[in-house]
């Protein structure tokens, strides 16, 4: 299948070539209802035209892998000794190869490209208890970010990220894409330098808005703009109007879980430009969830240590976690729901949701 | 008239010679050149294009024509320039051989 934006492209050229057509006939002092049609017999077909610029940027698979079938089963027919002794091998061989590979799937993770000491960064998750039930989640709201830092001793180093899938790009350029809102903090736990400008600076990102800025990611670039000098020029990234301020290095594609970004903008610049009520309020109330956290460890402290819960970063008691569902009157039954018996912060290695060991 | 195989995408790799060029002004610059001699159908124009980016002999932009509207304007790739002067040698040669052969024959 050509992706939409392909076929948009098509189309588009196709008008735009039948509307040059048409202007200079008109020009040349035809009528503008004969000017069409002229236009469209020059043009010739236009479907079997347009399927056939289709079928340039597509190989024929299909009937690709049909002779190869074809070609196989003749084989196989051939020979229906050989051909049971493969099939039994293979099936034993994939059925070893795939526990094998969920057990090294579940004990190992790549390192992720460019990520500085990894022995030393986790993702933080999100534990508590309600009515024996333990609850794990990784996104939490910007303010505990804010309370992370402030607790200091822990951690050598806090950054914010998320995900968002927004319209980037304007008028018939703009599409749906991945971008990931975070903190310039996020910068230092990697050893990458930009591919180009530089990345934003903790002074273009402070509540309760930061700058409209962008870094670009690396492949979005060579793909969208041709890798050309964009420094300076204006994206518009959902509700921000930002300058390009900077590429990210080749191959870096951030911690996100899904695909990788195509954008890196200041976190607190994002969420301020949402125009919700929870962007005047994100950093002081716990109620917009959507946060992922990255710490580094600080020199001595164990895994362990940094799990425990302590001081204002855990999700705190009933009154608070009320604070936070603020929108919710505060009924008995509400109360119940959301009093919290134990609360910690889990630290885990920041590995990508699908390639997460079982049970984090 | 029907074309030679080939003769379509050189005569496109020699327009966009001359400089980025959307399909539009492709098939302007063909028939300015050929007196309209050569009648192409637009959009057989635009299937070589594709054939040929997916070749990687032409590069393309998207960007605003002179009257505003939204254009996909093609350059030719470096890989595109040397086809371009190999079609060309190959092409001399062949109507080189061929006129040879109908002068022989009105001699």
């Amino acid at each position: 299948m050509n992706r939409p934006g392909k076929q948009d492209e098509i189309r588009d050229e196709i008008e735009f070539h039948i509307d040059e057509t048409i202007d200079a006939l008109i020009a040349n002092g035809m009528s503008p209802a004969d000017a069409r049609r002229e236009a469209a017999r020059r043009y010739g077909n236009r479907r079997r035209h347009a399927a056939a610029m289709r079928a340039v940027n597509r190989p024929d698979i299909i009937g690709t892998m049909f002779e190869e079938v074809r070609f196989a089963i003749r084989a196989l027919r051939r020979a229906p000794a050989y051909t049971m002794t493969a099939v039994l091998t293979l099936a034993l061989v994939s059925g070893v190869n795939l526990t094998m590979f969920g057990i090294a799937d579940g004990l190992t993770y790549r390192p992720l490209k460019y990520l500085k000491s990894p022995s030393q960064v986790h993702r933080v998750y999100w534990q508590w208890t309600n009515n024996g039930r333990v609850t794990t989640s990784a996104s939490t709201q910007y303010t505990r970010v804010v309370d992370l830092i402030r607790d200091g001793s822990t951690f050598a180093d806090v950054a914010a990220f998320a995900e968002r899938t927004v319209p980037v790009g304007e008028g018939a350029d703009v599409q749906q894409q991945v971008i990931a809102p975070v903190s310039a903090s996020y910068w230092r736990f990697f050893n990458a330098g930009p591919a180009l400008g530089r990345f934003f600076t903790p002074e273009e990102d402070v509540t309760p808005r930061g700058a409209d800025v962008v870094v670009l990611g690396h492949r979005y670039w060579r793909t969208q703009f041709a890798g050309r000098n964009v420094l300076g020029q204006v994206l518009k990234i959902g509700d921000l109007r930002a300058t390009i301020i900077g590429v990210a290095p080749e191959g870096f594609d951030g911690l996100n879980d899904g695909r990788p970004p195509v954008a890196f903008v200041p976190i607190t610049s994002y969420a301020a430009s949402t125009g919700t009520s929870d962007s005047k309020t994100y950093f002081s109330a716990y109620k917009w969830g959507w946060v992922h956290i990255l710490v580094r460890r600080a020199p001595g402290v164990t895994v362990a240590a940094a799990s425990m819960p302590r001081g204002s970063s855990r999700p705190r008691g009933r009154s608070s976690w009320r604070t936070t569902r603020a929108c919710r009157p505060p009924t008995r039954r509400n109360r119940a729901r959301f009093s919290l018996r134990s609360a910690r912060a889990l630290v885990q290695p920041p590995v990508p949701k699908q390639r997460r060991p079982r049970g984090c | 008239m029907n074309f030679l195989p080939g003769t379509l995408d050189l005569l496109i790799l020699q327009a966009l010679a001359q400089g980025q060029l959307h399909g539009y002004d492709v098939v302007a610059w063909i028939r300015e050149k050929t007196n309209g001699f050569l009648e192409i159908e637009d959009g057989a124009l635009y299937t070589s294009l594709h054939r040929m980016e997916a070749r990687g002999w032409l590069r393309h932009e998207w960007t605003t024509s002179p009257k505003g509207r939204r254009a996909k304007y093609y350059s030719l790739s470096p890989e595109g320039r040397r086809e371009l002067k190999s079609g060309e040698r190959e092409w001399i040669r062949f109507s080189g051989a061929v006129a040879q052969v109908f002068q022989g024959s009105d001699a």
